[in-house]
C-alpha cells in the first residue's frame, strides 16, 4: 500500500567500522590486561597513539613498585586525581600489597577491576582513569568530569509563565532535572549506548503505569537495533524512531523545556535524552499534541485555554490554506468574493504584471528566505533583517508594482498565523504544504484545492506515532479525550 | 517492528460515520426530484424507503447470530457452490464500477456547471480519480478515520438546512403532501427513493473489520435513521422554498437552495460555491468508499497479500478512468437503469444472500 513507501528500510549493521574490529587490530579485546605496567603502558600508547590529549603518568613508590596512570586530560578532574588517587597512594605505600587494598586507600566513590581490554579502553574514553600498580590487577577509577554547564533559559521555546530553565548537554543531568519535576518512583529511565563509533548515551525516560508497555517495548527494540556508526543529533534519532520518516509531518517532537516534557510524561509519553543535545525527543505525539504547550495550563480561567486552542487550530487552517484560497478565488472563482472586495482586489492588481500565482509564490519564497536568514543570524542582526525585510522590501515591492497590497496582507497574515504553533518543526511542515496547495489551486482552483485538502487529510489520518494515530482524538474519535483537550478537568 | 494496540481496529463511531457517508452523497445532492417523475410527497417515500434497509440489517443480524461471523461474503463462500458465489461477486464488482462511473459523471456535471465552466470534463474527472485512487491506497483505516474527521461537513449541512426552515423564503403552504397520483408513477418514483440508501451495501465489507466487542447493530440503525432524517429535511426545505413546480426543474435542488441565501456578514457573496467544496468533499468520500469496496470484492475473486492490494485499487481507478473517457457525459437525468441496478445490488441480492444464509443448515466442524 501507499504507506509502505513511507516506511523505513532497515540498514545493515556496519561491521567493518565497529569499535571492536578496530581494537582487535592492536590486541585481543577479551584478553586480561598484563600485570606488568610496562606492557600495559606500551599497549595503551599503541591504542591511543596520535592523541595529544591522552595523558599518562608513571612513578615509583618508595617500595620500588611502579605505578602507571592514564586518562584523557580534558575529561577528568585533575585536582581530584591528585587528592583522591596519587596522594593516598604515596601516603599508604606499605598497604599496597594486593588490589583489594587499593579500595581502602583511594578516596573515590567508585572503582572497578578491569576485566579485559575492551572495558579498559571504553572506560578511559568515558573519562575515567586506568590505574595500574605493578604486579597487581589494573583498576578503573571513576573520576570523569564532563564538560557541562548550569541550566539556562531555553533559547528556542520562549515562555511567559513556565519555568525559566532548559535542558543541558548531559543526558544524565537532564534525567535529574526531570526528577525535580516528577518526584515519583515510577519515573523510570532506561540507558542505551548508541552508535558504533560515537557511543552516544541515550536515556529513555517514562512514567511507569502511565506509558503503554507496547510503546516502551517497541522503542526498546528500535534503540537496541540501531546499528549505524554514529548518533550525533536529536534529528537522527527522531528520524530513526519514526515509522514514516519520509512523511512531511513530524511524528515526534523536540523540546528543551523540562516543564513541557514533564507534562508529556504525565500524558504517558516517552522522552528520549541524548548526550550533547539540549533537546529531548518526545514520542508518541499526535497533531493535537503539537499545538499544545505546558504553558496552556497556566491559565487561571479554563475558557482562555479553550480560546487559545481553537485559535491555534484556526490559525493552522488559515496559515496553510489562505494563499491557495486567495489564488483560487482571484484566478478561478472571483464571484465568491463580495463585490466591493472584488473591486478592491482588482484595483490593487491593475498595475501588477505577474499573475496571482506567481505573486503568491514570490511572496511566500521571500518570506521563507527572510525567516531562514533571521534564524541563522545573531539575534540583533536577525531583528534588523525582519524589519528590513518586512517593512522596507514589502513596501518597496508594493510601490514598485511587483506585488499587490492584498497579496502582502495575505502572506503576512499567513506567516503570523502559523507562528501561533508552539512547534517550529511542525510549522516548517505546513510551510511546504502551503506551496503545494498554491500549486494545485493554480491548476484547478477551488475544486483542486478541495481535492488536495482531502488527500492531505487522509495522509494525516494514515500517519501514526508509535502506533498512536496522528489525528487522535478526532479519529479514532475519543469523546472524553476530545473534551479534555479543549476543556481540561479541574 | 509493528506494535498492536487499541487503535488498530475500528469502532462504533467509525461504523456510524461510514454507514452515513456511504449512502448520503448522491441522495443529498439530487434530492428530492430526479428522473422527472417525482411527486410532492417525496419526504413520505424517503421515510418509507428506509424500511427495507432496516429489514435487511435485521436479517443480517439474525444471520450473524446463527453463524457467529460478520463477513457476509465469506459466509456465502463457505456455504454456497462456487458457480453461485463467483457470479454474485462479479455482479457486485460490475455494479460498483457502474456506481463509481455514475458518481464521477455526476461530480463532473456539478463541478462544470457551478465551478469550472471552461474546464474540459476529462480534466475534472481524471483529477478526481487520481486523487481518490491515490488516497484509497492508504487503506480502510485511513479512509474511515478521514470520514470521521470531516463528518462535521454533514453536521454543517444539516444545521444550514434547519436554518432554512426559519428563513423568509420558506413557505409551509408548499409542504402538505399530494397523494392523488396513479400507482405506476408512485411506484416508479419510489424506486429512486429506495436507491438513495443503496450505498450502505459497502457496509457489509466494512463490518468484519469492526472490533469484535463492538455492538454493530445499533450504530447502523441509528445511522440509517439519520440518513432518513437528513433526506426528509432536504425534501421539506427544498419543497418549502421552491415549491413543487420550480423544484422539479432544478439540477441540484440543494445547491439551488444554497444559492438563494446570502451571508448576512457579506463575507461570502455566493454561499453556494462554499457549499460546492463541501459537495466535492462528499464525492471524495463516497469515491474512496466505492473504490475500496470494489477492490475488496476483487480480493474475494483472486486473493492477494495485503501489500499487493494496491494492484486492485489501481486497477479499479484505471477502469473508471477509461470508462469515463469512452462513455458520453450525462445529458438527461433519466436515472432508471442506475436506480434499478442499485436496487438490485444493494437490496435484492443481499436480501437473497442473507435469506439463503439464514435458512441454510450450518456446516458442522470439518464439513467441506
Amino acid at each position: 500500500m501507499f504507506s509502505k513507501l513511507m516506511k523505513r528500510k532497515q540498514g545493515d549493521p556496519i561491521n567493518e567500522l565497529s569499535f571492536e574490529e578496530y581494537l582487535s587490530t592492536h590486541t585481543n579485546i577479551h584478553d586480561h590486561l598484563p600485570r606488568s605496567t610496562i606492557s600495559v603502558k606500551q599497549k595503551c600508547n599503541e591504542i591511543f597513539s596520535e592523541s595529544f590529549d591522552f595523558s599518562e603518568r608513571d612513578f615509583h613508590l618508595l617500595t620500588g613498585r611502579s605505578v602507571y596512570i592514564c586518562y584523557f586530560s580534558a575529561l577528568i578532574s585533575q585536582p581530584q586525581l591528585e587528592e583522591s588517587v596519587i596522594k593516598p597512594l604515596l601516603q599508604h605505600v606499605d598497604y599496597i600489597n594486593n588490589t583489594e587494598h587499593l579500595g581502602s586507600i583511594l578516596t573515590v566513590t567508585k572503582y572497578e577491576f578491569v576485566t579485559d581490554w575492551k572495558m579498559a579502553v571504553e572506560s578511559i574514553l568515558d573519562g575515567n582513569i586506568l590505574l595500574h600498580v605493578d604486579q597487581l590487577d589494573p583498576i578503573i577509577v571513576y573520576l570523569a568530569e564532563k564538560q557541562d554547564r548550569t541550566p539556562g533559559d531555553p533559547t528556542t521555546e520562549y515562555q511567559v509563565y513556565g519555568a525559566k530553565f532548559g535542558f543541558i548537554e548531559d543526558s544524565r543531568k537532564n534525567v535529574g532535572i526531570m526528577r525535580q519535576f516528577i518526584k515519583d518512583p515510577r519515573l523510570k529511565s532506561k540507558g542505551y549506548e548508541i552508535g558504533v563509533v560515537s557511543k552516544t548515551q541515550v536515556a529513555a525516560v517514562y512514567l511507569d503505569q502511565y506509558c503503554q508497555p507496547e510503546v516502551l517495548d517497541h522503542l526498546d527494540q528500535l534503540l537496541n537495533s540501531y546499528h549505524k556508526e554514529h548518533l550525533l543529533s536529536i534529528g537522527q534519532l527522531t528520524k530513526y524512531i519514526s515509522k514514516h520518516p519520509n512523511s512531511i509531518f513530524p511524528q515526534a517532537t523536540m523540546s528543551e523545556r523540562p516543564d513541557l516534557v514533564a507534562l508529556s510524561l504525565i500524558q504517558g509519553k516517552v522522552a528520549l535524552f541524548i548526550d550533547n543535545s539540549t533537546f529531548c525527543v518526545v514520542t508518541p505525539v499526535t497533531l493535537m499534541d503539537l499545538i499544545e504547550t505546558s504553558e496552556d495550563h497556566f491559565f487561571l480561567v479554563k475558557w482562555n485555554l479553550l480560546f487559545i486552542r481553537l485559535l491555534r487550530l484556526a490559525s493552522l487552517f488559515i496559515g496553510t490554506i489562505l494563499p491557495a484560497l486567495y489564488v483560487a478565488l482571484v484566478a478561478f472563482q472571483p464571484e465568491l468574493i463580495p463585490t466591493t472586495l472584488t473591486i478592491s482586489v482588482a484595483q490593487s492588481r491593475v498595475q501588477i504584471p505577474l499573475p496571482a500565482t506567481a505573486e503568491a509564490f514570490l511572496m511566500m519564497f521571500a518570506l521563507d528566505v527572510l525567516i531562514e536568514a533571521s534564524i541563522r543570524l545573531p539575534s540583533f542582526v536577525g531583528q534588523t533583517i525582519g524589519i528590513v525585510g518586512g517593512l522596507v522590501i514589502g513596501t518597496a515591492a508594493v510601490e514598485a508594482g511587483i506585488v499587490s497590497h492584498t497579496m502582502v496582507i495575505v502572506i503576512a497574515f499567513t506567516a503570523i498565523a502559523l507562528f501561533t504553533m508552539p512547534s517550529w518543526e511542525f510549522v516548517s511542515s505546513w510551510r511546504i504544504i502551503r506551496y503545494l496547495l498554491v500549486g494545485v489551486s493554480t491548476l484547478l482552483g477551488l475544486y483542486g484545492l478541495t481535492l488536495a485538502v482531502g488527500f492531505l487529510l487522509i495522509h494525516l489520518c494514515k500517519l501514526d506515532s508509535m502506533n498512536k494515530p496522528y489525528m487522535y482524538p478526532f479519529a479514532p474519535f475519543d469523546g472524553k479525550r476530545f473534551k479534555t483537550f479543549f476543556l481540561p478537568k479541574r | 517492528m509493528n506494535i498492536q494496540n487499541k487503535y488498530s481496529q475500528l469502532g462504533s463511531v467509525e461504523l456510524f460515520t461510514f454507514t452515513y457517508c456511504s449512502a448520503v452523497t448522491i441522495g443529498f445532492m439530487f434530492l428530492p426530484y430526479i428522473s422527472q417523475e417525482e411527486i410532492r410527497s417525496a419526504y413520505f417515500k424517503v421515510m418509507a424507503a428506509v424500511i427495507p434497509y432496516l429489514l435487511l440489517i435485521f436479517l443480517w443480524k439474525k444471520v450473524v447470530d446463527k453463524h457467529q461471523e460478520r463477513d457476509m461474503f465469506s459466509l456465502l463462500k463457505k456455504n454456497s457452490k462456487s458457480w453461485i458465489y463467483y457470479p454474485v461477486i462479479l455482479y457486485f464488482i460490475g455494479s460498483c464500477l457502474y456506481s463509481l462511473l455514475f458518481i464521477v459523471k455526476s461530480l463532473i456535471i456539478i463541478v462544470q456547471t457551478y465551478m469550472m465552466q471552461d474546464t474540459e470534463q476529462w480534466i475534472i474527472g481524471i483529477a478526481f480519480l487520481i486523487t481518490v485512487g491515490a488516497s484509497a491506497l492508504y487503506g480502510i483505516h485511513a479512509i474511515s478515520r478521514m470520514i470521521v474527521v470531516i463528518y462535521f461537513h454533514e453536521i454543517l449541512l444539516v444545521i444550514t438546512l434547519i436554518g432554512f426552515l426559519f428563513s423568509e423564503d420558506f413557505r409551509w403552504v408548499n409542504i402538505p403532501p399530494y397523494l392523488g397520483v396513479d400507482v405506476l408513477t408512485f411506484m416508479k418514483s419510489s424506486l429512486s427513493e429506495v436507491t438513495r440508501y443503496g450505498g450502505i451495501v459497502t457496509v457489509f465489507a466494512f463490518l468484519p473489520l469492526v472490533k469484535k466487542d463492538v455492538k454493530v447493530f445499533k450504530p447502523i440503525i441509528i445511522s440509517l435513521l439519520s440518513i432518513m432524517a437528513t433526506y426528509v429535511l432536504i425534501c421539506i426545505t427544498t419543497l418549502g422554498v421552491f415549491g413543487y413546480d420550480q423544484a422539479l426543474t432544478l439540477l441540484s435542488p440543494v445547491t439551488a437552495l444554497m444559492q438563494t441565501t446570502t451571508s448576512p456578514t457579506g463575507l461570502f457573496e455566493r454561499l453556494d460555491l462554499f457549499f460546492l467544496t463541501v459537495w466535492v468533499m462528499s464525492f471524495f468520500k463516497i469515491g474512496l468508499i466505492f473504490i475500496w469496496f470494489t477492490a475488496t470484492l476483487c480480493k474475494q475473486i483472486v486473493p492477494v497479500k495485503p501489500k499487493r492490494e494496491w494492484i486492485y485499487i489501481t486497477l479499479v481507478s484505471s477502469i473508471i478512468v477509461i470508462l469515463m473517457l469512452i462513455t458520453p457525459s450525462i445529458t438527461s437525468f433519466d436515472w432508471r437503469p442506475y436506480n434499478l441496478n442499485m436496487l438490485s445490488v444493494s437490496l435484492m441480492v443481499p436480501f437473497l444472500i442473507l435469506l439463503y444464509l439464514k435458512f441454510r443448515k450450518k456446516k458442522g466442524v470439518g464439513e467441506t
